[in-house]
């Protein structure tokens, strides 16, 4: 509810408060005895005075009346004063008003007929009158202004536009649906002002106003190229604060207004952010230059949108398919001079350690464990530079590889594909000969890396799809699972039916085992991110159906369910079908299924109603439970019962939300009747009971995927976090700091990771973990000198125990990501658009480490679940601003990179970065950082946005100036 | 008509004429005459999968511009196996484990048993102590004190094998037993008890058993001055096996202390005078152990309130303690020489010690490898120094049998810190310098069974001066020995 009363209310705010400064200095005088008045002000008065009172005067001349009533006018237009005074005309008319009121009256029913042009004359300046009687709700300035002329209308001034629009609002929705001919004028009259504001520089006036009467569209009409661009930025700007549908006719309006006035790539932008295909098309449509196709394509490229060029030349969906990512990411290490490969020990720095020397727990020994982490760290290290120290060395037996045992070996060896990354024709090279590999570990190593390998690049021929096809049905559960992965990471949002065609039948079948299932759910889950593909939801509901239930509380069911997340993801409302089909069906998962779906639908949107309900579900309590705490309470302190009441406080206040707000509140509703049925089965059940705990985990990782869309969401679900940390049971701990990493991934910000060092001491080692986890995550790839210090500390911290150190490890590698140059931040464009791909990736992650034990910590033979770590490839991007020239190679210009500044709503044309510093591009981004051209006059960007690949254009009307 | 293909592979760009004819198979066999790939490991991916043996080449839709990708492994590129069997930690069985690993052992707390937990971890780390025991045999004296000593003796063997933690459990008993003093209890359990009263008890027992005398004694010649007399001086001679660092509202650093220690007024009567009259005591030093014990006296027995209480003022010490001012002027002319004669020593070797620090770890050697390695330099850069010390010094010193320190310095080997306000109640560590780091740089932390390693910087907080840990007693070694 809130987003769309903090919207009203905001366009209230401004006018109301002028208006209580005209009503209390006027209200004032009255009491005090006159004032002592200036000659001047006194003159002012007495002609004042004199023309209401002619006025008055009864049966006159018709043009008479007209003289004083022009005269009056004159006055009130002619006054000037400063902003907070009020106008000295209407000060010394508001005595009069009511008199003139009653004259008002009489004429128009008596002496002379509505229309007469001096008794709308005389509505015109009541009309403006009215704003000084405006606190006694009748909004009588409208009133009188819709019974006058219409021209006259701008001849108020802005306060009195303004002071109209607000009234409009409140009329609009008191007339709404009961007065269909009032509200017709209102809109009439507001089409009037609208244009007014526009020319005035209030363009977030105009869009309020339009907001309020729920004719947002009617704005491109208005626009025109020197008012565009700043009602758009206002308008997108809004868009996290509205309540459904006022959102997405604001992003279809904007759409419009950039789609006309050519601004295509800020047009592609909004129509990725309401993840529509046929507007990406029309986007494309709309122009025939193939240099600003390439320029689209580039930016699609970022989200791994599987869209397809409607156009014919193929080097346009080579643009969009990153066929080319791994040659500008190469340009890029290589003018930053990185291509040195580094080792997992140049960033353990163990010599800073307070340890023993090497790996391990003794120094003296390798440990598998320590090894496989140095292997992850070396790959994250390395990932797309095609060179490294540890598994590619001259002799082939003293590889890496071989350090490691087991299904360590396979993930080593997948490795490859990560250190190859984007670059299709090496990396698959490099894998092929250990596909030839005796062991069987190394060779189903290679079948994932060839997936890794080829990760968000598409060409015609899709070798990954061609190389692994044969391998998904293969009897050996290994080479089957590394294949199913790789597809699944290889083919991560690119809908591609022939990965359906092969995975689907693995989902239904019963006779395989659930694991294969499951990741084969999840593979297509991430192929088919987003899309609300029937068939696999249907199959996916199907087979979680037939299967056993007793198979139901196995640990890979809850990929299933996420695989069926993820078709939804970012599909709000589309999302209610599915959630009716989940309620109907009696199934001891069904809950850990809806919310999973649900969390995935609204990921991104920073929607405060099911922030409200998830956090509602994090605080309800297994019915024993609650018994037993009950009787704890009355022996216990104050604490206790704090958290009681905070609870239903909670409790009282999403209702009174819910109640307000029909059409959104029916899933939240079913949701709650859902828990408490399941409350009740909880007793009889035990395995029920660990589901019950399972969906408040995720429910913890939904707030994050929810919040993370806005920031003011985002900082406020921090502080819930804390509260969840203090009170939530032992899962919901554990998914705190997974939550935490995921609303700041790639965003160092120092009071998260504090937090999160402080949790890494955590006496439950699981928490402990996560937190150590989420501590690389809001660091990936930033090199941050700060917690790089932390996780070496926590390093010799954990020295004895190899799972927290394999973890810390991790983090490490995350933290240094291609040696600083790459990110997993799921926005893209400025952070205006979300990436389903890459928050996909990081929510399976984010699930698998909700038992850090069973999956990634998993040192068992029989199963590679710490493969599931590199299903963090589809989301990790280059954080780099490369400039292109027309043929799309590499140029270097001077840009300025700075703090980007938010400007919406400020007048001029302010700077939009500050602090800068003047680089030469390529150049690495920075979380929050902005770049501009220096020379904009040589210089056309195609994009409105500088980052990720720009093509640049050489301005024809640019003359080198010798000097 | 024939026509031209590109196939790429391993980064190379090769043009196949290609006959109309040709399947997939005789294509593959010219791939091979120019990648010397053999034709069933050759993987050519085109449109659609990869290209079949028994299609017409011509027939497949194929773009003539663009490379065809071929993946393929030539025979002398397939992977070879490493020629040993790794062995990893994860391998080996908890007996082997504990071979490998390096960290010294801790002791578990039986119930307020931290302090002597403490006390010996810092005995444990005085070699002399821990071989004398080691060659102690029950000789059937009869002595109270054997038995005792016997399962110290147990109890130093099983931390020497670097176990994970110990159970000191015979040895409490024991200690327990011939001390009642530490077998107090409170509520019926056993009481905290002092680390300074324990480490005195159980130096006096062995002092008994095994002669460690000369390793810890320290004697004073005493002058005792009337001070309405002047002419009236006693000189006598005095024992101690520890150093006292008194503690008043003027100390701040350690040699405050034991310098208020060393001169002291009392009155006594005197027979000249026939009346009680002010004497002053002086102490110096004449004889300087091989361990020195220093002991912070921060506990103080309380009359108003009846109740031990605890200093907890901040008293810095050194991390290198040089007593030359306290010496008696008999022997400080040589200690002072002898002491610059092996700080010139120390000079010439530093720069070793930073090249050996300073030196960038080769990276192709494995961390077993890398170990050992490391350990050879640091024993050749200890012995070098050795040798240039004993060839520097007269050669009556022999610096492995003496049990007296050559020079006036000492070296702070281990701390021994108390934590709380209260003398009853608190907790007990060890800090002991890592022998095997070459710039002392690494210490171990022994909190009861937990042992973890710390930096020097650490050990510099324990000062005290609040209720954190606190030292209370310190272990120094002579310079060089």
């Amino acid at each position: 509810m809130a987003p769309a009363q903090q919207d009203t209310s905001s366009t209230q705010q401004q006018p109301a408060a002028v208006e209580e400064a005209a009503t209390t200095t006027t209200t004032k005088k009255p009491v005090l005895p006159e004032e002592e008045l200036s000659e001047e002000d006194q003159k002012l008065k007495d002609e004042l005075e004199l023309l209401v009172e002619r006025l008055n005067e009864p049966n006159q001349q018709v043009e008479l009346y007209g003289k004083y009533l022009d005269a009056l006018k004159t006055f009130i237009k002619e006054s000037t004063t400063s902003m907070t005074a009020v106008p000295k005309p209407l000060k010394f008319l508001r005595p009069h008003y009511p008199s003139l009121t009653d004259l008002y009256t009489q004429w128009s029913s008596e002496t002379y007929s509505a229309t007469e042009e001096i008794v709308v004359k005389l509505a015109d300046i009541l009309s403006v009158l009215a704003m000084t009687y405006s606190d006694d709700g009748k909004r009588e300035s409208l009133k009188y202004r819709l019974l006058s002329q219409k021209e006259s209308l701008p001849d108020w001034g802005h306060e009195y536009m303004r002071h109209l629009a607000l009234e409009i609002g409140e009329a609009y929705q008191e007339y709404l649906g009961s007065a269909d001919d009032e509200v017709e004028k209102l809109v009439k009259l507001s089409l009037q002002i609208v244009p007014f504001f526009l020319k005035h520089n209030a363009e977030a006036d105009a869009v309020d106003l339009l907001l309020e009467i729920e004719s947002i569209d009617k704005l491109p009409q208005f626009v025109d190229d020197n008012t565009f661009a700043r009602v758009c930025l206002y308008m997108v700007s809004c868009v996290p604060l509205l309540a459904p549908p006022d959102d997405v006719s604001f992003l279809n309006t904007a759409f419009a207004i950039y789609l006309a006035h050519g601004q295509l790539t800020q047009a592609l932008t909004l129509a990725i952010k309401l993840d529509d295909e046929e507007l990406i098309k029309q986007v494309f449509n709309s122009t025939n230059d193939e240099l600003i196709h390439k320029q689209l394509g580039f930016i699609l490229s970022q989200q791994n949108n599987s869209f397809k060029y409607p156009g014919e030349n193929p080097e346009v969906q080579e643009t969009i398919s990153n066929v080319k990512l791994a040659e500008y990411f190469k340009y890029l290490i290589k003018e930053l001079n990185l291509l040195e490969p580094k080792v997992p020990e140049d960033i353990y720095k163990s010599h800073l350690e307070n340890t023993k020397f090497g790996l391990g727990t003794s120094g003296s020994i390798d440990s598998a464990k320590q090894n496989l982490a140095a292997a992850f760290v070396n790959s994250f290290l390395n990932l797309g530079f095609g060179n490294d120290k540890l598994i590619q060395t001259s002799d082939d037996n003293k590889s890496w590889i071989y350090r490691t045992k087991g299904s360590g070996m396979s993930s080593t060896t997948a490795s490859l594909g990560s250190i190859h990354q984007w670059d299709i024709n090496e990396g698959l090279q490099v894998l092929d000969k250990y596909t030839y590999s005796d062991d069987p570990e190394i060779k189903a190593g290679a079948l994932l890396g060839t997936g890794i390998v080829s990760s968000n690049v598409h060409d015609e021929v899709e070798a990954a799809f061609a190389l692994l096809q044969e391998y998904v049905t293969d009897p050996n559960k290994l080479y089957q699972t590394s294949a199913i992965n790789g597809l699944g990471i290889a083919f991560a949002g690119s809908a591609n039916e022939e990965v359906l065609n092969l995975l689907l039948p693995l989902v239904s079948d019963l006779e395989i085992s659930l694991e294969i299932s499951c990741l084969a759910a999840l593979a297509l889950g991430h192929v088919f991110v987003g899309t609300c593909h029937g068939d696999i939801t249907s199959t996916i509901l199907q087979t979680l159906l037939e299967r056993d239930f007793t198979q139901l509380t196995n640990k890979f069911i809850k990929f299933m369910a996420l695989g069926l997340g993820l078709l939804y993801m970012g599909k709000t409302e589309q999302v209610e079908d599915v959630l009716e089909t989940i309620d109907a069906i009696e199934h001891p998962i069904s809950k850990t299924l809806k919310v999973l779906v649900n969390i995935c639908a609204y990921a991104g949107t920073g929607n405060v109603l099911q922030i409200q309900a998830l956090l509602q579900m994090c605080t309800a309590k297994p019915k024993e439970q609650a018994e037993e705490e009950k009787k704890l309470e009355q022996s216990e302190e104050d604490q206790q019962k704090e958290e009681e009441e905070a609870k239903k406080e909670h409790a009282d206040t999403t209702g009174d939300v819910e109640m307000e707000d029909a059409s959104e509140v029916k899933p939240e509703t079913e949701a709650k009747a859902e828990v408490k049925d399941e409350d009740v089965t909880a007793e009889e059940d035990e395995d029920a009971e660990e589901q019950e705990e399972l969906y408040q985990g995720i429910a913890v990782l939904g707030l994050a995927c929810i919040a993370m869309g806005e920031d003011i969401g985002q900082d406020m679900s921090l502080r819930h976090f804390g509260h969840l940390m203090h009170y939530g049971n032992s899962l919901i701990k554990r998914a705190v700091p997974l939550a935490m990493g995921l609303v700041s991934v790639s965003n160092p910000q120092m009071k998260v990771f504090e937090t999160l060092s402080r949790y890494s001491h955590d006496a439950d080692l699981e928490v402990a973990q996560n937190a150590i986890y989420s501590m690389g995550l809001v660091g990936a790839g930033t090199n941050n000198a700060r917690l790089a210090q932390l996780l070496r500390q926590l390093a010799s911290y954990y020295i004895k125990s190899p799972e927290s150190l394999f973890m810390v490890r991790i983090a490490q590698g995350i933290l240094h990501l291609g040696k600083g140059t790459l990110t997993l931040t799921p926005f893209n464009s400025e952070r205006t658009i979300i990436s389903k791909v890459s928050l996909a990736s990081l929510l399976t992650i984010a699930m698998a480490l909700l038992d850090p034990r069973e999956f990634i910590l998993n040192d068992s033979s029989t199963e590679t679940t710490h493969q599931l770590l590199y299903y963090l490839t589809p989301a990790i991007k280059p954080r780099m601003l490369i400039t292109v020239d027309e043929n799309l190679n590499p140029l270097k210009v001077n840009v300025r990179v700075g703090q980007a500044v938010d400007v919406v709503g400020q007048a001029g044309k302010p700077k939009t970065i500050t602090g800068w510093v003047t680089q030469s591009t390529p150049v690495l981004l920075n979380y929050g950082e902005r770049a501009e051209l220096e020379n904009t006059d040589e210089w056309i960007s195609l994009s409105h946005s500088l980052d990720g690949i720009v093509i640049l254009k050489k301005n024809p009307e640019y003359m080198e100036v010798d000097n | 008509m024939s026509f031209t293909l590109s196939i790429k592979n391993a980064g190379k760009v090769y043009e196949i004429e290609v006959d109309p004819q040709d399947t997939g198979k005789v294509f593959k066999e010219k791939i091979q005459q120019l990648t010397l790939i053999p034709p069933e490991r050759q993987k050519i991916l085109v449109k659609g999968g990869k290209l079949p043996d028994d299609v017409l080449v011509s027939s497949l839709d194929l773009n003539t511009k663009a490379p065809i990708m071929v993946l393929g492994t030539p025979d002398k590129n397939l992977p070879s196996k490493p020629v040993e069997k790794q062995v990893f930690l994860e391998d080996l069985n908890k007996n082997q484990l504990v071979k490998v690993s390096n960290d010294p052992s801790g002791l578990v707390n039986l119930g307020n048993t931290c302090y002597l937990n403490s006390t010996l971890q810092a005995l444990f780390q005085i070699d002399d102590v821990a071989n004398r025991l080691k060659d102690f045999k029950v000789n059937n004296s009869g002595q109270p004190n054997d038995g005792l000593v016997i399962s110290l003796k147990n109890l130093f063997q099983q931390m020497s094998e670097k176990r994970e933690s110990v159970t000191p459990t015979l040895f409490l008993a024991l200690f327990r037993n011939l001390f009642p003093q530490f077998a107090e209890q409170q509520h019926g359990i056993y009481k905290q008890q002092d680390a300074e009263e324990a480490y005195s008890q159980i130096l006096t027992c062995l002092r008994q058993t095994i002669k460690v005398d000369d390793l810890f004694r320290v004697s004073f010649k005493t002058k005792t001055k009337c001070l309405a007399l002047p002419e009236d001086v006693k000189e006598d001679h005095e024992e101690s096996f520890k150093l006292d660092c008194h503690i008043d509202i003027k100390t701040n650093f350690l040699r405050d202390g034991i310098l208020a220690g060393l001169k002291e007024t009392i009155e006594k009567y005197n027979d000249s005078l026939g009346s009680n009259t002010d004497y002053e005591i002086t102490k110096t030093i004449d004889r300087l152990p091989k361990y020195l014990t220093v002991h912070f006296m921060r506990f103080f027995w309380r009359r108003d309130i009846n109740k031990k209480s605890k200093i907890l003022r901040r008293v810095q010490f050194p991390f290198e303690l040089d007593l030359a001012e306290m010496l008696d002027d008999s022997i400080k002319p040589e200690k002072v020489s002898i002491r610059d004669k092996i700080r010139k020593v120390e000079k010439d070797n530093l720069d070793l010690v930073r090249d050996f620090k300073k030196a960038k770890k080769d990276t192709t050697l494995n961390p077993l490898e890398q170990q050992e390695e490391d350990e050879l330099k640091i024993a050749s850069i200890k012995s070098k120094f050795r040798d240039d010390l004993v060839s520097n010094l007269p050669e009556s010193i022999d610096l492995d049998k003496t049990t007296e320190n050559p020079s006036s310095v000492y070296v702070l080997n281990a701390v021994v810190t108390h934590t709380g306000a209260s003398a009853d109640g608190g907790h007990y560590k060890a800090y002991v310098k890592d022998s095997t780091d070459i710039d002392g740089d690494r210490w171990w932390l022994f909190n009861d069974d937990k042992v973890s390693s710390v930096s020097r910087e650490k050990i510099e907080t324990l000062a005290g001066g609040g209720e954190s840990d606190s030292a209370l007693l310190l272990i120094y070694k002579g310079l060089g020995l």
